[in-house]
C-alpha cells in the first residue's frame, strides 16, 4: 500500500473509571490503582458479583460542554467532556470545529443504547425517536459542534476506536478534511453487561491481562477523543500508519495463531515505514479473557520476535470500554511519549509464557504500536510516534 | 471498477448482470419482515453449515456477498476480494430488540449467547469475511441515509491507496415492525430492508470490456438548508438509483447524491460506458484506459 | 415421567430450533453423534453455551463448569440422560 504522510495528534481527552481527563487516567495507571469497582447491579434482578469500569458520580456533575447531555444522553454528555478537553490540549475552542474542512468520526459499539432498553422494557416507544442509532448520535454531536466535513459512525466492535483514528489520519492526510475530530464513547448498560454474562466472558474480580490467572473480562464506560491535523508548528505525537484485517475465522472467538492481528499489525508498521525492531513499546487489546490474551501474545511474538517491547494494557485499570478502548489507548500512547514511559499494566502479575514485559519502565523508542481486536474477527493496528524534536 | 453487484429487496433478488427473480412464497409469507424468512438456500446451492444461526442482518449480507461475488465471477472477473466495507443506517437493531426483549420479559437467564453475539452489525461482514476467506481491511459505517453511499466511497478511498485491490462494499438494512416502532414511533411506519453489495476492483491497465468506474466520491454534513422527507430505504438511500444507472447503462459520467434530514450526504461520481441490449447490459467491446 | 427416548427427541428439536439447522429433522440426527468436532454437528463454544442455557431453561439444569459442560454436551444421548438423572423442571 502507499505510505501515508503523518498526522498530528494536537490534542486528546478522555473520560475514564478514574475520572475527567487524560491526566487522572495516566496517573492513576502510574500509581498502580485500579478504578475498577464491585457492581451493585442494575435494575434486573439475579446479577451475580461483578466488577466493572464505572465514570464516577463526580464526573455527572461538571458541566455540560456545549449542552450535549443536558437532557440525559449519557453517551453525549460523556463525548461532550472528553471533546472539551481535546480541543483545550490542542488549543483551540469549538471554533476551531466549525465548517466543512473539519470531519468528525465516531466510534461507539451501542451509542445511545438506553432507547433500545427502554423500548423493550416498555414495549413501546418512548422519549426522541431521533436519537436511537449511533448515526444519531454522531448526527447529534455534527450538529452540535457545527461540523461540516465528513461524519461517519464507525462501528468495527472493540476495534472501532483504533479503525476511527485510522479513517480519521487518512481523511486529513488525503487532504480530505484540514483537521479531524475522532470520538469513542460506550456507557455501562445491562444490555451489554447481561451479554456478556451470557457468554460467560466475564470476570468476578478486576481483570488481570495476560496473566497466568485471567478469567474474563470487566464491562466498562468511558469517552475519549484525538483531535487529528496536519501542521508544521510545534510537531508532536503523530498517527504515521494503520492496518486493519480480519481473522475470517470465527465471530467471537480470534483465530487462536494470531494470525489476523499479527497480519494488522505488519500492515501498520508497513504503512508507517518502520520495523518491529523500531517499536518502544506496545499498548495491547489485553481484555483479560482466556483467549483473547493469548491470541495476542501469540500476534505479538510472531511480529515481534526475538525481543519483545515491553507492553502495557489499560483494561485491569478501568475495564473494556468497547468503542472508547482503541482511542483511550492513543491517547495512553501520546502520554508514554510524553513521558518517555512505559506504565505498568494493572492487574498483571505472572505471565505463562517466556520473553513478555509488562513491568513498568523507560520508553526507549519513540514509536508505539497499539492493536486491538474485536468480535467478528476485526484486527486493527495504528503506529503512533514523534519525530525527534518533540518536547 | 464495479466488476459485479447484488441486491435483495422485498421484491426479490437480482444481480447486476441478470434479471430479477421474484421471492418463492415461503420467504414473502414470513410474518413480520421477509428478512426473517431467508433461509441459506434461498441464496445458496450448498448453504454454509452455520447460515442457520446468523441473524437476520448477517443472513441478508452474508447471501447478497455470495451473489454479488457470483455475479462478478460469472461476468469474467477473475479478481479475488479482500476486504469488505458496509454501510447501515439500522445496523443489528433488529436483532438488539430480539435479544433484549426476552430479558426485560423473562429475566437474565433468557440471554442468548448466541443471538448476543450478533448485537454489533460488524459480525455480519464477520460472517462474511468467515465465508468467503477475507482477511483483509473491513469495517461497518453508518452515516443516516447515505451509509451505503458512503461505503462505497471509503471502499474507493482504500482502493486508490491501495490498501486492496478487490472489494466488496454496499449496504445492508434489516428491519421489522418493532424497529419501525422504535425509529418512526409506528410499527407500520414504511421502512425497507434490502441490500445492495458490489465487488469493486482497482485496475492498473486498459480493461476489456469496459465496466462502470468510481471516479470521485466524497461525504460531507449540513444540517441546514435543506430537507427531504425521510427515506423508506434508509441508509441504502442512494442504492437504488445506483442500481438503475448501472442497469440502464449508457455512456457518461453520472452523479448520485444523498442528502438526508439530518444533515448527512454523499455523492459518488461514476463513469458508464455500456450498451444495453435486451433485458440484460452488454459492454462495449472498445477497450478503454481505466484506473478502477 | 418422561422416557429417556421422548427427551432425546425433544432436545433435538430444541437444538434444531436454537441453532437454526434448517431443513433438518429430529429423526435425521443420530443420538450418538458427537456434537461437536469435525466428524460430529460441527457445534462450537458459543453453540456450546446456547445448548446450556437450553439446560437451564427447560429442564432446570445449572452447569457452571465448563469441564463438565464438555462432558455432558458430548451427544444427544449423553445430554438425554443427564436430563433423566438431574432435571428440576
Amino acid at each position: 500500500m502507499l505510505k501515508s504522510p503523518a498526522v498530528d495528534i494536537r490534542g486528546t481527552g478522555a473520560v475514564t473509571p478514574y475520572g475527567a481527563g487524560v491526566q487522572s487516567l495516566w496517573q492513576g495507571i502510574e500509581k498502580g490503582l485500579a478504578a475498577v469497582s464491585p457492581f451493585s447491579g442494575f435494575e434486573n434482578e439475579g446479577f451475580p458479583s461483578l466488577v466493572v469500569g464505572k465514570v464516577p458520580d463526580a464526573v455527572d456533575r461538571l458541566p455540560a460542554f456545549n449542552g450535549l447531555g443536558r437532557d440525559g444522553n449519557r453517551a453525549a454528555f460523556l463525548a461532550g467532556i472528553a471533546i472539551e478537553e481535546a480541543l483545550r490540549t490542542a488549543n483551540m475552542t469549538s471554533k476551531d470545529l466549525e465548517g466543512p474542512g473539519v470531519a468528525l468520526f465516531l466510534s461507539t459499539t451501542k451509542g445511545p443504547i438506553s432507547a433500545v432498553e427502554r423500548f423493550c422494557l416498555h414495549r413501546k416507544r418512548s422519549g426522541d425517536v431521533g436519537m436511537v442509532t449511533p448515526s444519531d448520535l454522531a448526527g447529534l454531536l455534527a450538529r452540535t459542534l457545527n461540523v461540516g466535513g465528513t461524519v461517519r459512525v464507525v462501528s468495527s466492535a472493540c476495534a472501532s476506536g483504533t479503525v476511527a483514528t485510522a479513517m480519521a489520519a487518512d481523511h486529513v492526510s488525503s487532504g480530505r478534511c484540514d483537521r479531524a475530530l475522532v470520538v469513542g464513547v460506550d456507557i455501562l448498560s445491562a444490555f451489554i453487561v447481561i451479554g456478556f454474562l451470557a457468554l460467560k466472558a466475564l470476570s468476578s474480580r478486576p481483570a488481570r491481562p495476560f496473566d497466568l490467572d485471567r478469567d474474563g473480562l470487566n464491562p466498562g464506560e468511558a469517552s475519549a477523543a484525538l483531535v487529528l491535523e496536519v501542521t508544521d508548528e510545534n510537531p508532536g505525537p503523530l498517527v504515521q500508519g494503520w492496518g486493519l484485517s480480519n481473522d475470517a475465522h470465527h465471530i467471537t472467538g480470534p483465530d487462536r495463531h494470531g494470525l489476523g492481528l499479527a497480519h494488522s499489525m505488519r500492515a501498520a508498521l508497513k504503512n508507517a515505514d518502520t520495523t518491529p525492531d523500531r517499536i518502544g513499546a506496545l499498548v495491547a487489546h489485553g481484555t483479560g479473557t482466556v483467549f483473547n490474551d493469548a491470541m495476542e501474545m501469540r500476534a505479538i511474538e510472531a511480529v515481534f520476535s526475538p525481543i519483545l517491547p515491553p507492553i502495557c494494557g489499560i483494561k485491569g485499570a478501568i475495564g473494556h470500554s468497547f468503542g472508547a478502548a482503541g482511542l483511550l489507548e492513543a491517547a495512553l500512547a501520546v502520554e508514554m511519549l510524553r513521558y518517555q514511559r512505559v506504565p505498568n499494566t494493572v492487574g498483571h502479575g505472572r505471565c505463562e509464557q517466556q520473553g513478555f514485559r509488562f513491568k513498568g519502565g523507560p520508553l526507549e523508542r519513540h514509536r508505539i504500536l497499539s492493536s486491538n481486536s474485536g468480535f467478528g474477527g476485526v484486527n486493527a493496528a495504528v503506529v503512533i510516534g514523534v519525530g525527534d524534536s518533540w518536547q | 471498477m464495479i466488476s459485479g453487484g447484488a441486491r435483495v429487496g422485498q421484491d426479490g433478488i437480482e444481480t447486476l448482470h441478470e434479471a430479477l427473480i421474484p421471492w418463492d412464497s415461503e420467504v414473502e409469507s414470513s410474518t413480520d419482515s421477509w428478512v426473517s424468512g431467508l433461509k441459506g438456500r434461498t441464496f445458496f446451492a450448498t448453504p454454509p453449515p452455520r447460515f442457520g444461526r446468523m441473524d437476520p442482518l448477517s443472513k441478508l449480507t452474508v447471501g447478497c456477498a455470495h451473489l454479488a461475488l457470483k455475479d462478478a465471477a460469472a461476468a469474467g472477473s477473475e479478481s479475488v476480494p479482500e476486504g469488505i466495507v458496509l454501510g447501515s443506517l439500522m445496523g443489528c437493531l433488529m436483532t438488539d430488540i430480539h435479544y433484549y426483549t426476552p430479558v426485560c420479559d423473562k429475566g437474565l437467564e433468557h440471554a442468548g449467547p448466541l443471538l448476543f453475539s450478533y448485537t454489533l452489525p460488524n459480525v455480519a461482514v464477520g460472517e462474511v469475511c468467515r465465508e468467503f476467506r477475507l482477511f483483509g481491511p473491513n469495517t461497518v459505517i453508518s452515516c443516516g441515509e447515505d451509509s451505503a453511499l458512503a461505503a462505497l466511497v471509503v471502499a474507493h478511498g482504500w482502493l486508490s491507496s491501495a490498501r486492496a485491490s478487490t472489494l466488496l462494499a454496499g449496504g445492508v438494512e434489516a428491519v421489522d415492525t418493532r424497529v419501525a416502532e422504535l425509529c418512526r414511533g409506528d410499527s407500520n411506519a414504511d421502512i425497507r430492508s434490502s441490500a445492495f453489495l458490489f465487488q469493486l476492483e482497482r485496475r492498473d491497465e486498459p480493461l476489456q470490456p469496459a465496466l462502470p468506474m468510481m471516479i470521485e466520491g466524497a461525504s460531507w454534513f449540513s444540517p441546514s438548508g435543506f430537507s427531504i422527507e425521510r427515506s423508506a430505504d434508509l441508509g441504502n438511500t442512494g442504492m437504488k438509483r445506483l442500481w438503475e444507472t448501472l442497469k440502464i447503462g449508457g455512456r457518461g459520467f453520472r452523479t448520485i447524491d444523498v442528502r438526508d434530514k439530518e444533515g448527512y450526504a454523499s455523492r459518488l461520481k461514476i463513469f458508464i460506458d455500456t450498451e444495453k441490449h435486451g433485458s440484460t447490459t452488454r459492454h462495449r467491446t472498445q477497450v478503454k484506459r481505466a484506473t478502477y | 415421567m418422561e422416557a429417556q427416548q421422548d427427551i432425546e427427541h425433544r432436545l433435538k428439536e430444541l437444538l434444531i430450533e436454537a441453532l437454526g439447522f434448517e431443513d433438518l429433522t429430529p429423526e435425521e440426527i443420530d443420538a450418538e453423534t458427537p456434537l461437536f468436532g469435525e466428524d460430529g454437528l460441527g457445534l462450537d463454544s458459543v453453540d456450546a453455551l446456547e445448548l446450556v442455557m437450553i439446560l437451564d431453561k427447560h429442564f432446570g439444569i445449572l452447569i457452571e463448569d465448563p469441564e463438565m459442560g464438555k462432558e455432558v454436551l458430548a451427544s444427544i444421548r449423553v445430554m438425554a440422560e443427564y436430563v433423566l438423572n438431574h432435571r428440576k423442571k
